[in-house]
């Protein structure tokens, strides 16, 4: 990694060790993925409720030429936009380039950030960040060095975390300081303001349509691919670059999951936790692998699905995709948002289903489809229990810290509505699973690599299971 | 021999079972150490627990076959082992070169010694897997889980392990010259005394 960059500060300032830093995880992302993934998280800035802060770094002015055009709108929608590049020509006689609140910083040849790829967006209810590097010649292994453009590596990350976005912009207006003292001033000034206003507003702009959007243009560019002539340079590697397009639609649903954990100061480590215990409660039943993987996924994803109001927002018919008293419609059950997103990805058609279904109770009372029994999809029954002992454990660590009996008393809340609310031999299994807990048993918890999540995509996660809402 | 039907916990060691149609079979337990069964179909056959050392399954399909079993030093070469679940298994020393390990499930498996060189484990679940000493040169293991996996000593070289998961993995004294180790996660793993000539570290936290 080049000493001097954006990505080696942010790094550096991350190492394990450092307080209240998160160790950051890299990633491997081709050309193709980037142009694909920054244009969704652009275009976002054109539905954005409030005026964004823009900070890129595009390589080179040739780059940037090609995205032109379309910065004019971006602009047109930002309270500033700046364009770090290594000069080309045309760069700075653009229209674009002449607006009034686009600035451009001519990167000199051997400033590192001139190998990077930035898109740093910060607005009081809109943060989305790309933190990439490209990698150099010698880097790339047997393979060798690619000959098509949009097989050109990166490696780095991308985050909807405002507070990463923020810290990552202090570092790239400390870069703009010696080349513009003024501008980098009155960033940091607009940064400050736009920190305040978010910590003042509730609106947050919908998440789940900025990742419906990114799965969108990740699938469009996936089409592109697929459509290209046999004979295509391409060809050999599309394979590699239609793999890590999916692996980011998948990032982008567990990177929005992400963030509901880190909203939730009382339950930060809630997926995690939810997916170590669910597999383990399948490893109890015997499950095959298969299954294990897909219901860890679910697990890590369920809080995609707004739980906590679904006792009141699941009032039947308030959202129903027919109308309650039209006697010809196929039964159905309402949508539920967060479900509705990964259905956009026909990879994940089974784990929409399983969370759709996390609110049915085995008495047939719950929503949204008042399935009864084992007609509710087992994977929503043992995650919709073990949710509920998550969130009991919780609750438990925060009022009684030294309490041995944790678990049980966790065990004991779900013990309460066995048969009515939960699948009894599944609160058997969790009953043995909290025995072994109180001989000392210890789960893995693992926060997921998000970089790396494809490995539990590939286990019928496509499946059409039971599913009403057909 | 086809059409076979094998009773459970018979002992049928040395076995003459070449292109059997054993599909779906519950063999449980069964002995069938050093059998020949190559191109036997034992496709979504139920082996946990079987003894299967030294057996010849060359070119045998084992698809989402239970194969729980001691196959220790077992040859497996060109076998197809889609979505088998080898979690545990004693796979000792046993060859699985130009096997097809698509959605196969090793986590656990112990496989020191074993001749998994140029293998497609691309994004497989290998979490705790023994592999000392084993022979993965030139596999792909993109995107796999190796948490936790012991690797001393194995022979790595060329091996594709970009955004593998080797946190807490052993690595002492593996050769990993020649590797692609980018993005890969390597917090608490242990490299001490292998080679990483010519092997790409960048994106890691060795780098």
């Amino acid at each position: 990694m080049l000493e001097g960059s954006i990505l080696y500060q942010l790094r550096a300032a991350h190492q394990p060790g450092q307080v209240g830093k998160r160790p950051l995880n890299f990633g491997v992302y081709y050309k193709n993925t980037l142009v694909a993934l920054c244009h969704a998280l652009e275009d976002c800035i054109l539905d954005c409720q409030s005026q964004p802060l823009v900070i890129t770094a595009f390589q080179r002015g040739k780059w940037y030429l090609e995205e032109a055009d379309r910065y004019a709108d971006l602009a047109a929608h930002s309270q500033q936009v700046v364009i770090m590049a290594a000069p080309d020509a045309g760069f700075a006689e653009h229209p674009t380039s002449q607006r009034e609140n686009v600035e451009l910083i001519s990167l000199q040849a051997d400033d590192p950030v001139a190998q990077e790829w930035h898109l740093m967006i910060l607005a009081p209810t809109y943060a989305a960040m790309v933190l990439c590097q490209e990698l150099m010649a010698e880097d790339y292994s047997v393979q060798g060095v690619p000959t098509h453009d949009l097989e050109r590596k990166f490696y780095g990350f991308w985050t909807f975390e405002a507070n990463l976005v923020q810290e990552t912009m202090e570092l790239a207006i400390a870069h703009i300081q010696p080349y513009n003292p003024s501008l980098a001033a009155q960033l940091t000034a607009q940064m400050q303001h736009i920190a305040q206003a978010q910590a003042q507003t509730q609106g947050r702009d919908d998440l789940g349509t900025i990742v419906a959007r990114v799965i969108d243009y990740l699938q469009a560019s996936q089409v592109d691919l697929n459509g290209r002539p046999v004979q295509s340079a391409l060809d050999p590697h599309w394979v590699s670059l239609d793999t890590n397009l999916v692996s980011n639609e998948v990032q982008a649903f567990l990177r929005m999951a992400q963030l509901t954990d880190q909203a939730d100061q009382l339950n930060p480590n809630a997926a995690a936790e939810v997916a170590a215990l669910a597999e383990a409660i399948g490893q109890l039943l015997n499950l095959p692998v298969w299954q294990l993987n897909r219901l860890r996924l679910a697990g890590l994803l369920h809080r995609l699905a707004p739980l906590q109001q679904s006792q009141t927002m699941l009032t039947a018919g308030t959202f129903g995709r027919y109308a309650e008293d039209d006697p010809t419609a196929a039964p159905s059950c309402p949508l539920i948002p967060g479900a509705q997103v990964l259905r956009t990805m026909p990879q994940l058609r089974a784990i929409a289903t399983i969370i759709t279904h996390l609110t049915e109770q085995w008495s047939g009372n719950g929503q949204p489809g008042n399935l009864a029994g084992d007609a509710i999809p087992l994977e929503s029954r043992i995650l919709g229990l073990v949710i509920e002992f998550q969130q009991q454990l919780a609750q438990v660590k925060q009022q009684q810290p030294d309490s041995p009996d944790q678990a049980l008393a966790a065990l004991a809340a779900c013990q309460q509505a066995v048969s009515d609310r939960w699948d009894p031999k599944l609160v058997e299994a969790l009953a043995l699973l909290v025995s072994g807990f109180q001989q000392g048993l210890q789960l893995p918890v693992n926060s997921p690599k998000i970089s790396a999540g494809l490995w539990m995509v590939d286990s019928h996660c496509a499946d059409d299971l039971y599913d009403v809402t057909t | 021999m086809t059409d076979a039907i094998l009773p459970t916990h018979k002992l049928l060691p040395g076995a003459d079972l070449e292109e059997a149609d054993l599909a779906g079979q519950n063999l449980q337990g069964v002995n069938l150490a050093g059998a020949r069964l190559m191109g036997a179909n034992l496709s979504r056959s139920i082996l946990i627990g079987a003894l299967l050392e030294g057996a010849n399954l060359i070119s045998c399909q084992l698809i989402a076959a239970d194969v729980r079993a001691n196959l220790m030093g077992a040859n497996l070469m060109q076998a197809d082992l889609t979505e088998a679940d080898l979690r545990g298994a004693n796979l000792r020393g046993a060859n699985l070169m130009r096997s097809h390990l698509h959605r196969t499930f090793l986590a656990g498996a112990f496989l020191s010694g074993a001749n998994l060189m140029g293998v497609n484990l691309q994004g497989a679940d290998l979490r705790g897997t023994d592999l000392r000493g084993a022979n993965l040169s030139g596999a792909n293991l993109q995107g796999a889980n190796l948490m936790q996996a012991d690797l001393q000593g194995a022979i790595v070289t060329e091996a594709n392990l970009e955004e593998a998961n080797l946190q807490g993995a052993n690595l002492a004294g593996a050769n990993l010259a020649g590797a692609n180790l980018l993005c890969a996660e390597l917090e608490q793993s242990n490299l001490d005394g292998a080679n990483l000539a010519g092997a790409c570290l960048v994106g890691t936290v060795k780098a």
